[in-house]
This record gives C-alpha cells, structure tokens and sequence, in this order.
C-alpha cells in the first residue's frame, strides 16, 4: 500500500475524532444553557436520582428533539460522543480495507460486534 | 440547592478535574467521581456514568492531534482494544447488573487510587524492541515506525498475551469505576510489551476512548447517564483538559507529578474510609 493512503487514514481517523467531540460539545452546551434557563430556579435534589432509573428511548429522545426539550438536546450531544470513537473504528477499517490487511479487517470487525453487543446487554437487561 | 448553583458547581468541579487530569497525565475520572459522590451526593452509578462520558471526550480531542502526527499505532491499539472493550463491557455489567455494593466500588476505586499514585511516581522505562520474525508480534502486525528526532525510528513488541491480559483489567477497571484507566494501559504497553514510551502513552490515550464508549453504551441504554449532571461535567472536563495541556509546555511535570502523588493517596484513603463507613450508600439515598 502506499504512503499516501496511510496518510489520509491517519487524517480522516484524526478529524473524525475533532469534529466529533466539537460538534458534541456544541450541542451539549446549546442544550445546558436552553436547560437553565427553563429550571434555573427549580431545586435540584440527588434523591431524585432512583436506584432503577428510567431506560433510554430512542423514540423519546427524536420527540423530545423535535419539541426543542433541553433535555433531549444534551442526551443528542452525549450521543454524539459515544459514536465519534465507533466512527473511528469503522474509518480505520475502511484503511485496512484499502491496503487489503485481511487481518486487520477481522480485528476491527471483531471490536465492533463487540461494542454491538454491549448495545445489546444495555438495551435488554 | 437550585439547578442553576448545582449545575455551576458541577461546571467548575470538571473544570478542576480535567485541568488536574490533563497535567498529570492521569485524565479527569479519578477526581470527578469522588468529587460527585461523596463531595455533592449522586449517586455512585451516576457518577461513574458521567465520568465515562467525559473521558470520552478529553480522550478523542487529545487523541486527534497524535493520530495526525504519526506517533499512535493505530494497529496496536486496535488489537488491543479486543481486551479493553471485554474487559469495560464485563466492569460495567458488574455495576448495573450484579449490582455490586457502591461501597465496595468506592473502596476498589481508592485501592486503584493507591496504585496509579505508585505507578505514575515511577520512573518510565524507553525501550526498542527489535523486530523478531516469525513473533507473535510479526504474525500480530504489533511492529511499527514513529517520528523521533527527526528521524522514523523502528520498533517492535514483546510479551503479547501478558500486555492483552493487562489491558483486559484496564478495561475492567474503567467500566467499573468510570475512569480512563491510562495509567495501566500504558503499563501493559510500556512494562510489558516493551513499546517506545511516547508510542504507549498516545496509543492508550486513543484506546480510552474506544473502551470507554463500549461500557458507558450499557450505563447510557440504562437510563444512568443524566442529562443535567453529564452536560457540565463533559463540558467542564473538557476545557480543563484543554487548558492544563497548554500549560503543560511551560511548567515543572517532575515536581507536579510528585505533588499529585500525594494527593491521589489522601484521596485514595479517604474512599476507602468512606467505603468502609458505608457513606456511599448513606449519602446518596
């Protein structure tokens, strides 16, 4: 393989990684500022915080979105970080692709099912 | 307490750890989750949820710069991150599922405390491996190149069931206890597969983020990863982390690191008498 397409992997993984935690932290502040400015006077209270949380949904968070609720609009921006290191497994994937390191493919296959199954584990206990 | 000082609080909580985080190397989880839990009351899952998040961040953005430069090596810590993401999902399966006492999480969190304080005091070891054909680390790909002094420097690995059994553990540990774990995957990397020391630390910086997007998937799908406690903490980590590297460049790390060391084990001390106590239970509900 080339120099060249090592470079631009190394490129693509890197912005991925940039873009990914400035658009979050973007969408995450929009969402806290919106938040305090319809709670700030309200009282915060950690026993409200249950041992048996409410489970996330993703049909919510789209509504919630819609609606222009704080809330939704921070849970977007945490979205946002998680998927910015799985998007990055994938962009090096398609670099391993491109050299056609076989074994490469396979092990970054293999971190993605395993992050897919704690996807999984998360969306069924 | 109303949202807004609470939220501000959190804000300037995060700016702290993140910038404390940044300077020493050992990243903003370990002072954001004693700070949430036994200095504001929320509760230890919640905590270690936020935490996990924010290591998210600080991770990919310090990441970025070093993947661009060369140094990482991104198969490395791809193979490697077969054991970190086994390791994080088991850690955090063990929080949520198994329900382990939050005492006993907080007193493993000061026992871990005590040994990132002893391990980040040491001195670290700079090797180059010379390329073995017919290794693991050849049939493995574990080899590479990185920029030093102007010049691309050859190395290779050792030891690479001992480094991947390592590396499960600071997956482990991360899932469990929201932190980066950095300090034991650059132990793996540095102690026993023998890396260049600049290749193991930028290389474990890029494997946090990965590992910790695969436990804090189970915290977040849980319910536990609340909007108005993660918002100021990611935010906050961030720009502290941020700012503590910038300063990084212009200050004494030897006499720093030594100073931190100390209060890492005040801290570490203090889990684990409160653990001890039960205050982790206590507090929070």
């Amino acid at each position: 393989m080339s120099q060249f397409s090592k470079r631009d992997v190394q490129l693509l993984v890197g912005n991925t990684l940039r873009i990914g935690v400035w658009v979050s932290m973007g969408i995450t502040l929009i969402g806290i500022i919106l938040f305090l400015f319809q709670n700030s006077t309200k009282n915060f209270d950690t026993g409200m915080l249950v041992a048996a949380p409410l489970k996330f949904s993703f049909s919510e968070l789209v509504q919630g979105i819609l609606h222009g609720e704080a809330l939704s609009i921070i849970q977007l921006g945490v979205l946002v970080l998680l998927i910015t290191p799985i998007l990055r497994i994938v962009f090096a994937l398609y670099g391993y692709w491109l050299e056609g390191n076989r074994l490469y493919i396979i092990i970054s296959l293999v971190v993605l099912c395993i992050i897919a199954s704690s996807l999984f584990i998360g969306a069924t206990h | 307490m109303n949202e807004l000082s609470f939220s501000l609080i959190l804000l300037f909580g995060a700016i702290f750890a993140g910038f404390i985080g940044a300077l020493t190397g050992l990243g903003g989880g370990i002072v954001i989750v004693p700070l949430l839990t036994l200095g504001l009351g929320v509760p230890m899952k919640y905590a270690v949820a936020a935490s996990l998040i924010s290591v998210i961040g600080t991770s990919s953005g310090a990441a970025s710069a070093f993947v661009k430069e060369g140094i990482t090596n991104m198969r490395i810590g791809m193979f490697l991150e077969i054991a970190t993401t086994l390791g994080a999902i088991l850690g955090a399966v063990i929080v949520i599922m198994i329900d382990l006492p939050v005492d006993v999480i907080g007193m493993i969190f000061g026992a871990v405390l005590i040994i990132t304080a002893v391990l980040s005091a040491q001195k670290k070891p700079d090797h180059r491996e010379p390329f073995v054909p017919g290794s693991y680390a050849d049939k493995l790909q574990l080899h590479g190149t990185f920029p030093y002094e102007g010049k691309e420097v050859a190395y290779s690995s050792k030891n690479v069931f001992g480094g991947f059994s390592i590396m499960a553990l600071a997956g482990f540990l991360s899932g469990l206890l929201g932190v980066g774990g950095g300090v034991f995957k650059v132990l793996a990397m540095d102690n026993v597969m023998r890396l260049p020391f600049k290749v193991s630390t930028t290389t474990s910086n890029f494997m946090i983020g990965v590992t910790a997007a695969a436990s804090s998937i189970i915290y977040f799908a849980g319910g536990y990863v609340v909007p108005s406690i993660a918002a100021p903490v990611v935010i906050g980590v961030i720009v502290g982390s941020l700012a503590g590297s910038k300063l990084l460049i212009h200050i004494n790390v030897q006499l720093l690191k030594r100073i931190f060391s100390i209060v890492v084990a005040i801290l570490a001390v203090y889990m684990i008498y409160n653990g001890y106590a039960g205050n982790f239970s206590h507090k929070t509900h």
